[in-house]
């Protein structure tokens, strides 16, 4: 699709731009839905009053087991209350009760794309 | 019912109110101790009820029972190896799903059970309605108790069942199907392990389980048994198989399993789950934890925290303070002259007096630590202060026993086994003992009494906290950045309800570090003071640089001839006692003189208070002169010669005992340390309070007392102040100097011995040591150096 017309009609030169505005488009929006299916969604992507069903936890250390113990395992719903007054870390509420974690340590929290 | 001892061991989550319990059931009949090898706390306590005989073991509150913090590894070796003969798992009823993810794993050890749903007030109100009987049922038919420990309700039931059912329990088969897989491998590997039970002691489908989850205290355990390879083997191709089939580590998928299981058991037993979702403690967090406002309030507890603790402690305080000093004096009158007095009054009584003074503060302190810990707020204060902490390489809950050093370093230092990784551990204990602790309190106290202006006391005494602040996050900085590269520990941690505490387990809570501190002052500082006292007086028998005795006797000759020429062969007498009106006149005088004497012993001359006493002697003796015209010049005289004398006593008094100290192996020592000390500004009499400082850092106040008792002789020389002042080596500067050295170098014995017992070596509590002495040198040197340089001191 790279040839270009080699007419010198106006006609000719409107219809390329709306040829390349709409190949333009087209393009984004390809690459834009690709992007819409490759993102995960993380805990940490949440803001206060939003929630999420987990999908996994990533990772594998001790902080990892932590979180889980806690509860925060696929298919639990947890849902973020606030942030620190500092901004880190944050508390959402998960199996009906208060637990704080950092947001690298939500970053570890995958949830179901809803 | 046989009378027969019963152990009992309570678990449960943390905040579950599993210590309200155990306060609850045992009264005051509680002793603390340390689990064998361990630095975990053992808490046992006793009951008799109904002809039984209970010992009740309050196991460390956890979430789970992994191999990844010395809590869980204790509590499960604990039921499997001492085998309690009952198991009562405490339960946060508001919180029952978390809660039961711990019980089913206690389940699995296969030990007698009870559940105590505690908290029940709470979950009743928030609406949730629980079916024991289905949720005994769903856990293999374990009684169910509703406990509410803050009203102490339940509690005999608690009692009542437990031998009951300790007798019908036979090891429970309570087994969680974990699903095809899982359950394929554990019957592959549990007839592996059924010869090595006699020597675990574990049930053997646990073990499987635990070595399929890769649980590394069992795996060690394991491997020191005489089969270990086979099972190995085994158990790492099983491991392997089974994390291809289900997509993920097996632990984790045990670990969803429980929650599943759980999951489960809570939805048929309990009603009206999704009531409430808003609780009043999260509406109390709208305001405390506020982005707005969660911080200048934090500040504002913290600022109320503190002015409580130093400045409400400060009355009763000195009533001790005067207290001490009269028994001072009382044994220095019924006890005649010699080693004996002086050890009892100037080494013990002056010692221990000078660290019991402190005793209100560190009580209202505890108590304020107690108070914010049991209300719940701790947890947000942790939350709150993380980014800041975190920022330095601390942890937010570095938080707390940063704060509790402000109380007491060695107690601080107990507080930082909340830290489950050991990193964050040690550097947390290497920084606490610069957040001043109280026990230095006294020396500030002391030297900024004598130093410094009233009004800018204040501001001094907080640069030197705030200097220790700051030098905290600086070298906490530091030791993550060089020694302590690697991950942090996390952060999660769970925000427990606020609750209004009970004032039974406030106290308990505050009384409970409050002891370490008594004891402390009891022994090791009771040791030091004697200690120093021996080191400061002895040896006695030394070589003066002037015939003291001499001097004295000369003077007193001196004195009698003056007497007998000026007063005495004026009025025709041999002895003022035969003129009666003349003895009579003296006798006023000198009562005039001491009243005098003792009102302006805490006053500057010159000052308002002083010229008013001042003029009132005047007034009085014109009066004495106006009743007694003829004599009144002589018996002025006499007082004056007697003064005179007593004065050029003391001075001689005061040289001698200079040099007693100065060549006693106190004072020895401080002039061989003092050449390391002088860019310091500091002489050997620093040097030797600094030197004792290091076994307990109340005793550098108490050490300055016998140093400047001794080297002033005066009776007077409590007043520290006015010593310090006459001192010609102190000015502000030294003054200042001093506060920071002292705030900076080395953690007290206590706090050493604490570390030691923390990370299980001499090797940080050594580091912590010459490390801090070090830093102390180094800033201590730049204070003076630099306040010289810009024209400070004198």
């Amino acid at each position: 699709m790279s040839e270009i017309k080699n007419t010198v009609s106006p006609l000719d030169t409107i219809g390329d731009l709306i040829y390349y505005t709409i190949y333009t488009i087209m393009i984004i929006d390809i690459s834009g839905a690709k992007e819409e299916n490759k993102m995960s969604k993380f805990l940490s992507d949440l803001l206060p009053g939003e929630a999420g069903v987990v999908k996994k936890v990533l990772g594998t250390s001790m902080i990892k087991r932590r979180i889980v113990d806690m509860g925060v395992v696929a298919g639990t719903i947890v849902e973020v209350q606030k942030f620190a007054p500092l901004g880190d870390p944050m508390e959402i509420k998960v199996k009906g009760f208060n637990l704080s974690l950092r947001k690298n340590e939500a970053e570890m929290i995958e949830l179901e794309i809803t | 019912m046989e009378k027969k001892q019963v152990t009992v061991a309570l678990v449960g989550n943390p905040n579950s109110g599993k210590t309200t319990i155990f306060n609850n059931l045992t009264g005051g009949r509680q002793h603390v101790g340390n689990y064998p090898g361990v630095t975990v706390e053992k808490k046992e306590g006793y009951r008799h009820f109904n002809d039984h005989d209970f010992v009740i073991v309050d196991l460390p509150g956890t979430y789970s029972l992994t191999a990844f913090s010395l809590e869980e590894v204790v509590t499960r070796n604990f039921i499997v190896n001492d085998k309690p003969d009952m198991v009562i798992d405490v339960l946060d009823t508001s919180n029952l799903e978390r809660n039961l993810y711990l019980t089913v794993q206690l389940l699995e050890l296969e030990r007698p059970t009870i559940l105590a749903l505690n908290m029940i007030d709470v979950a009743d109100a928030s609406g949730l309605k629980i079916d024991d009987g289905k949720l005994s049922h769903s856990l293999g038919g374990i009684p169910v108790v509703r406990t509410n420990g803050v009203d102490n309700k339940g509690m005999e039931t608690l009692l009542s069942t437990i031998p009951q059912s300790s007798d019908k329990q036979e090891k429970s088969k309570f087994a969680l199907n974990y699903g095809e897989d899982i359950e394929n491998a554990i019957q592959k590997l549990e007839p592996l392990l059924i010869p090595i039970y006699q020597k675990l002691q574990f049930p053997t489908r646990w073990l499987a389980l635990k070595l399929l989850e890769n649980d590394t205290n069992i795996i060690n355990s394991v491997k020191e048994l005489t089969n270990a390879d086979s099972i190995m083997s085994v158990s790492n191709e099983l491991r392997t198989e089974l994390i291809q089939k289900l997509g993920e580590d097996v632990e984790i998928f045990i670990a969803g399993q429980r929650y599943q299981f759980v999951g489960k058991v809570y939805e048929q037993a309990v009603d009206n789950r999704s009531v409430n979702r808003v609780t009043i403690s999260d509406k109390i967090d709208k305001v405390l934890t506020n982005r707005m406002f969660g911080l200048p309030i934090f500040f504002a507890l913290m600022w109320l925290v503190f002015n409580l603790v130093f400045t409400l402690g400060k009355v009763p305080s000195d009533w001790i303070d005067t207290g001490f000093g009269l028994l001072g004096k009382y044994l220095g009158s019924i006890i005649s002259d010699g080693p004996l007095k002086s050890l009892l009054v100037d080494g013990i009584v002056g010692g221990v007096g000078s660290v019991l003074v402190f005793i209100p503060s560190i009580l209202l302190l505890f108590l304020a630590i107690a108070i914010l810990e049991d209300t719940g707020y701790m947890a947000r204060a942790a939350f709150i202060m993380d980014r800041v902490m975190s920022r330095f390489g601390l942890h937010g809950k570095s938080f707390i026993p940063l704060l509790l050093g402000f109380g007491c370093s060695a107690t601080a230092m107990m507080g930082t086994r909340t830290l489950e990784n050991p990193r964050d551990r040690i550097i947390t204990m290497l920084v606490t003992p610069l957040m001043s602790c109280s026990a230095k309190l006294p020396v500030y106290t002391i030297l900024i009494a004598a130093f410094f202006d009233e009004k800018i006391a204040g501001n001094v005494l907080f640069s030197i906290y705030f200097l220790g602040i700051l030098l905290s996050l600086i070298m906490a900085k530091i030791f993550r950045s060089t020694f302590f590269e690697g991950q942090s520990e996390a952060f999660v941690m769970e925000l427990p309800s606020y609750r209004i505490p009970t004032v039974k387990s406030v106290m308990i809570h505050m009384w409970e570090r409050s002891k370490l501190y008594i004891k402390k002052a009891g022994t090791i500082i009771l040791a030091a003071s004697i200690l120093m006292w021996f080191l400061t007086t002895y040896p006695k028998d030394i070589e003066y640089s002037k015939d003291y005795d001499m001097l004295v006797a000369q003077a007193e000759e001196a004195y009698t001839q003056q007497v007998k020429e000026e007063v005495l062969s004026e009025l025709a007498i041999e002895d003022i006692g035969q003129n009666e009106k003349l003895a009579v006149l003296i006798d006023d005088l000198q009562k005039n003189e001491e009243a005098f004497a003792k009102e302006t012993k805490e006053l500057d001359e010159g000052t308002p208070e002083y010229s008013k006493l001042e003029q009132e002697k005047t007034e009085k003796n014109l009066q004495l002169e106006s009743e007694n015209l003829e004599i009144y010049s002589y018996g002025a005289k006499y007082v004056e010669l007697t003064q005179n004398l007593a004065d050029e006593k003391e001075k001689v008094d005061n040289e001698k005992s200079g040099e007693n100290l100065e060549k006693s192996y106190a004072g020895q020592f401080g002039k061989a340390i003092e050449p390391a000390i002088r860019p310091l500004g500091f002489d050997w009499r620093v040097g030797i309070s600094l030197v004792s400082g290091v076994t307990a850092k109340e005793v550098i106040v108490s050490t300055m007392g016998t140093i400047y008792s001794i080297g002033d002789g005066n009776e007077n020389a409590h007043s520290m102040t006015k010593a310090l002042q006459n001192d010609e080596h102190m000015n502000p500067l030294v003054a200042y100097s001093l506060m920071v050295f002292v705030l900076i170098y080395s953690p007290c014995l206590a706090a050493l011995a604490v570390m030691r017992r923390e990370t299980g070596s001499w090797k940080w509590p050594a580091v912590s040591m010459v490390y801090s002495t070090t830093l102390a040198w180094i800033v201590t040197f730049i204070v003076y150096q630099g306040g010289k340089l810009l024209g400070f001191g004198g």
